[in-house]
């Protein structure tokens, strides 16, 4: 019984720990650089591909450069870039990797340069996580984790997700 | 003229044909668009009928639509970025119509009939929202369709992996009660400026 009752004490920390990462804006730090809020979209059972978005700030007086990224949960993981070529989206890996600013910032989003999961191997499912290694020349590896919004959303937190696209899963 | 000269010429002649092909698929003349004496656009010329299967494996056609406002968007479902972006849009556009969305008809046909069945496209479309009927179909009929809407799309392959993704043009069709295109949304419409547009429409 003492056993039970410390492994479930165990498991409501684990899953308390995971909704402190979910509730609020998270950030990794690794010397100068802040990973701030990587966020995702929930996907369909049988979609293969996803993207990740996040805002990266240096503190530094040295520029870096986000060179690659690696992740478990997909086959392949890849620096890519939306291109507006007129009215056709042209998704195209980015060549050279995305520089850093010193002092500065530099932001994935939607409509931009994300992250990009393609081969994924499990469903996305909203509010869960999913940890990925960002590949910096400089500051080198780091780990972050990112959050999974609405299938959807237009930013981290379900900021302006439609409402119905609030159900875990279907 | 030499006859590197006149390959050149040539080539000149195939390339401006070519580009003069592609602009065909993207641009709306003048000539296409009626107005009416407000200025409020009644129809456009492109669009028509088609055939096509929804994500409840229905046979489906144009008609089954006509009756209620129409939001036409031509996306994929391996798409990672724009696709989720647009249909997000379009449903925060039908939250911001209230009950008015009642109204309007958001239809998703894919441009990638090959990986997109009717039973995936019946996991995909409730993500983003309840009213939302995924289209598809054989490989010729997408292309009609999406030939009739004067929409690019193009397979894209990589070296370093197995899938593809597809080069499209990326535009929400707004079609009356009637069936008649009357408005065209680029990437970018923000969904209010789009509900409002509807709400002109269906005020005529």
């Amino acid at each position: 019984m003492p056993l039970n009752r410390s492994l479930a004490v165990m498991v409501i920390l684990t899953v308390a720990a995971s909704g402190a990462v979910l509730a609020q804006a998270h950030e990794h730090k690794q010397g100068p650089l802040t990973v701030v809020h990587p966020w995702s979209r929930a996907t369909a059972p049988s979609q293969k591909a996803g993207g990740v978005f996040l805002r990266i700030r240096n503190d530094s007086n040295q520029p870096d450069r986000l060179i690659g990224v690696e992740s478990d949960r997909a086959d392949v993981a890849s620096l890519h870039a939306l291109i507006r070529d007129g009215d056709v989206m042209r998704m195209r890996p980015v060549q050279g990797g995305i520089e850093v600013p010193a002092n500065g910032e530099v932001v994935l989003a939607p409509g931009g340069k994300h992250v990009m999961l393609i081969g994924l191997r499990a469903q996305l499912i909203k509010e869960s996580n999913i940890p990925l290694t960002l590949i910096f020349e400089r500051a080198g590896r780091v780990e972050i984790v990112a959050v999974v919004e609405a299938a959807g959303s237009r930013g981290p937190s379900g900021a302006g997700a439609h409402r119905a696209a609030d159900t875990k899963s279907r | 003229m030499k006859k590197s000269t006149r390959i050149g010429v040539l080539l000149v002649i195939v390339i401006i044909a070519a580009a003069a092909a592609l602009a065909e698929w993207l641009v709306i003349r003048d000539g296409d668009v009626t107005k009416a004496p407000s200025g409020l656009i009644t129809s456009v010329e492109i669009g028509g009928p088609f055939t096509l299967t929804d994500h409840t494996g229905r046979q489906v056609t144009e008609r089954d639509y006509l009756g209620n406002f129409t939001l036409i968007f031509f996306g994929y479902t391996f798409c990672p970025d724009v696709c989720p972006t647009e249909l997000g849009d379009i449903a925060l556009a039908l939250d911001e119509l209230g009950t008015d969305s009642v109204a309007v008809t958001p239809l998703m046909i894919t441009i990638d009939p090959e990986r997109d069945t009717p039973a995936k496209l019946a996991e995909y479309v409730p993500l983003f929202h309840e009213q939302l009927i995924g289209l598809t179909g054989t490989v010729e009929q997408i292309k009609e369709v999406a030939d009739s809407y004067r929409i690019f799309y193009r397979r894209v392959e990589d070296p370093n992996y197995t899938y593809y993704l597809m080069d499209h043009t990326s535009f929400i069709y707004l079609l009356d009660p009637e069936g008649n295109v009357v408005s065209l949304f680029r990437y970018g419409t923000s969904p209010e400026e789009m509900a409002s547009i509807i709400r002109k429409h269906m005020r005529g």
